[in-house]
């Protein structure tokens, strides 16, 4: 349900909550609805799991065996059943390849992600906001054209690359921070920066190109004629107003990250699901795949409630009737 | 006085904190820990699950297995301590009397026996069930004697007895899901830990049955970017990686920081032809083909060197690898001249199928090669999966492929080459079918003295390689690369780093 403008009601929603419940219930037929098409998907594209489990020398009669001993032999819609029953009870299945259940193996790499997009949103936002904000203030100025410059960059340069160049800079020649892998902060800083720079990139643009909009209008006109000191002007009656977008964006970035930062992970030998999720998909390990991408969906809805959530706070008139 | 107890108080707790921080420096610095740094991460550590090589290389430190084989691949006894064959089709096996699992139970040949009677079991869904479909019964006369009975002889057999021995009373009350996380062996390491994506731990069994190691503790860890893999080397991350990139292997062997391990892998790449599909059932065809692969120049510029040009399908630190079969060596003038003969003085066209980037390289050469004799080659790229589902249906004409794993001559010809094995029953997709052949490929399969083996597989080789139903391109190689700090280590290209169990770190 979007949430609705209800001009003048300015009042706090009493029904915040049972906005959230109904949201909540909401999902339950999305995620039947993409697990569905996920699993019929998979099925749909050539390539067999237990022709694959099978080494190539395997006759018709040992993958027949695989086949059957995974019980990839029944139909379909009782796999697919079994599959639903088994997540409602907390059983996301086994792994074909992997011979180890699903859901734990997913919640043991699950904070790896969350951290990584985490600290390349926090990035982002106390670096690209400012800089979005400064460059639509001061347009065609010197600071403007770096940042744009900046930006183009941001969005230009390939990951791996960006991450690459960071490893050798930073960690080969001045030795100032570990190669790879997972640990403290300081592993964390150059997968977080690799994995903020496009999104940092993004959400400077949009600050940007809104608050140019915002900067236009009649009330910032008049907030100025008020008398209100510049600052006031732009971070209280500009950026304020221009929030709204720029949280969409951070939202939506969120969403991507959390479905795994496949080219980070690999370069940065980073722990995270979007390799898992990637090399289950050309195993054709179906639990797996369903399961990361079953989780992968839960995220980005819930992501999306925030971010709903969020634009009331951000903005009084939106209310949660 | 009372200042002055108090500083020799606090002068004393500076002491021992400065002792403390003292030993545990000390302590790290004479710990014995080695990191190595794997292209992939292991799947799963149940050995009889474990069949790919990130599984299997950590399954060999922590299980002990029946058998091994040398480098140039004769067997050698690991728990088995004599192997006698009564008769072509039984094996009797006796077994060490002093190896323990890592709880302290003592292993015997129930183990032994439960470990292969599971794989066999189609229930159990082993993926390389096929290779002991042979088996008619393991019995276990005594707690170290193990008797395998065979439905019919079956001389590479003994190649695939290199799966650890799984602890029965463990495995049963655990099942394998659990065992998958929590493996028990009765191998060099003990298990410690397993953090998905970032590392498994493995410390030294002081009760190892070969003498405990000397390195303490392993950590292996799954980098599986190239460049990064090998920047943790030469930083001081890890002390040995199992792969680096052919581009990097002339730059690491000058560092003299860095040892870089070269051998002979375990397969070949070929260029597959369906020697029923026209233009391509028609052998002159198929040998002009041979004819048109620059070998030599596809080891060079696109492999940098590191791989060796290959022949046959015998890998050739084999002892049933034959040199002297017809070499097919580039040359364009013969091509033209054979397709002339079959009638296809004007070419044709073709579609070669890849399915990576390496090998949609090989393609492009070979597509510059072939059009000089009028072959147009369309070049299709395909993800794995869907490539090989077509290729079992029989739809696939012409691919470049590899094969892996080809420890044993059986492996790589009676299964890829002999008319029984037409897909679907085995892996002769290109549905090759020469008598002669099938009858030296069932001779060498159950004759067990290896002299007639290796004169039988020579023959068949000569036949299979002139009538050209696979176009050799080459054997590439399996690098590894260590600090030289890692004393007695030698990467292995089948059983890995089982180095570790007696390597030193200085």
């Amino acid at each position: 349900m979007p949430p609705c403008h209800v001009p003048g009601s300015a009042d706090r929603d009493p029904n915040l909550l049972s906005y959230i419940v109904n949201r909540l219930l909401q999902m339950i037929p999305t995620l039947l609805g993409v697990s569905l098409l996920v699993f019929f998907l998979i099925w749909l594209i050539p390539g067999d799991p237990a022709q694959l489990l099978a080494p190539e020398e395997a006759s018709a009669q040992d993958i027949e065996d695989i086949r059957r001993a995974l019980g990839l032999d029944r139909p379909l819609v009782v796999q697919y059943g079994e599959w639903v029953w088994g997540v409602v009870q907390g059983d996301w299945g086994t792994s074909l390849y992997r011979r180890r259940a699903v859901l734990p193996e997913l919640l043991d790499r699950l904070p790896a992600t969350v951290e990584l997009a985490l600290a390349s949103m926090l990035l982002s936002i106390l670096l690209a906001v400012p800089a979005g904000v400064i460059s639509a203030v001061r347009q065609n100025s010197w600071g403007d054209n770096v940042a744009r410059v900046g930006s183009l960059l941001g969005l230009s340069m390939p990951n791996f690359w960006v991450g690459i160049m960071l490893i050798l800079l930073v960690a080969y020649h001045l030795r100032w921070l570990p190669v790879s892998g997972r640990g403290g902060i300081e592993h964390m800083i150059l997968p977080a920066l690799t994995l903020g720079t496009s999104m940092m990139a993004e959400v400077m643009r949009v600050t940007r190109s809104t608050m140019l909009e915002v900067i236009r209008q009649d009330y910032i006109r008049t907030a100025r004629a008020k008398g209100l000191r510049e600052s006031t002007v732009v971070y209280k009656h500009g950026l304020r107003n221009a929030m709204i977008s720029v949280a969409t964006v951070v939202g939506l970035q969120l969403g991507y990250r959390l479905g795994g930062t496949v080219i980070v992970e690999q370069v940065f030998a980073y722990p995270g699901v979007g390799r898992l999720a990637y090399q289950s998909m050309l195993q054709r390990d179906i639990p797996m795949v369903m399961g990361t991408l079953l989780m992968f969906a839960l995220l980005f809805l819930f992501i999306n409630l925030i971010v709903d959530l969020i634009y009331g706070w951000l903005d009084p008139r939106i209310s949660y009737a | 006085m009372k200042s002055s107890a108090a500083s020799t108080r606090s002068a004393r707790i500076r002491t021992a904190i400065l002792a403390a921080v003292l030993a545990l420096v000390v302590g790290f610095a004479v710990a014995n820990n080695v990191v190595v740094g794997v292209s992939e991460e292991a799947t799963t550590l149940d050995p009889r699950h474990a069949t790919d090589v990130s599984s299997a290389q950590v399954t060999h430190l922590v299980y002990a297995n029946l058998l091994e084989w040398d480098e140039n691949l004769n067997i050698a006894p690991v728990l088995a301590t004599a192997i006698e064959n009564p008769d072509d089709r039984t094996y009797v096996f006796r077994l060490r009397d002093d190896v323990y699992f890592h709880d302290g139970v003592k292993l015997t040949s129930a183990d032994v026996k439960y470990t292969y009677d599971t794989m066999r079991d189609p229930d159990f869904g082993a993926r390389n069930i096929g290779f002991y479909r042979d088996i008619v019964s393991i019995e276990t006369p005594d707690d170290y004697t193990v008797v395998m009975t065979l439905e019919q002889p079956n001389a590479p057999f003994l190649y695939y007895l290199n799966v650890g021995i799984v602890p029965m009373h463990y495995a049963e009350e655990h099942g394998s899901d659990y065992i998958a996380n929590n493996p028990i062996g009765a191998g060099a390491f003990v298990f410690e830990e397993w953090r998905t994506g970032e590392y498994i731990r493995l410390r030294a069994n002081p009760d190892y049955f070969e003498g405990a190691p000397s390195i303490d503790e392993v950590r292996i860890r799954p980098i599986p970017d190239p460049i990064t893999r090998t920047i943790e080397l030469e930083t001081g991350g890890v002390q040995a990686i199992d792969l680096i990139d052919d581009l990097d292997v002339e730059r690491l062997e000058m560092d003299p920081d860095i040892d870089v391990m070269r051998r002979p892998g375990t397969g070949f790449d070929y260029i597959f032809l369906h020697t029923q599909r026209p233009p391509f059932d028609d052998v002159r065809v198929r040998q002009a083909i041979a004819y048109l692969v620059p070998r030599q120049a596809i080891v060079e510029s696109l492999l940098y060197g590191v791989g060796l040009v290959a022949y046959t399908p015998i890998i050739p630190q084999s002892w049933a690898h034959e040199p002297d079969v017809e070499h097919f060596d580039f040359d364009v003038e013969r091509a033209r001249a054979l397709l002339v003969d079959a009638g296809h003085a004007s070419g044709f066209d073709i579609v070669i199928e890849v399915s990576s980037a390496p090998r949609r390289q090989m393609a492009e050469v070979l597509q510059q090669e072939f059009a000089k004799v009028g072959i147009n080659v369309t070049i299709r790229e395909r993800e794995w999966g869907a490539l090989y589902a077509d290729m079992l249906e029989g739809l696939v004409d012409v691919f470049i492929g590899g094969w892996r794993a080809q420890t044993d001559p059986d492996r790589g010809l009676y299964r890829q080459f002999h008319s029984d094995n037409w897909i679907p029953a085995g892996a002769n997709r290109q549905q090759y079918a020469n008598e002669r052949v099938d009858e030296l490929l069932d001779a060498a399969r159950t004759n067990p003295d290896f002299e007639v083996r290796r004169e039988l597989y020579s023959e068949a080789q000569k036949i299979i390689v002139e009538e050209a139903s696979y176009v050799y391109i080459f054997y590439p190689e399996t690098v590894a690369a260590k600090s030289p700090r890692l004393q007695g280590f030698e990467y292995d290209g089948y059983f890995y780093f089982r180095d570790l169990r007696s390597a030193t770190l200085n």
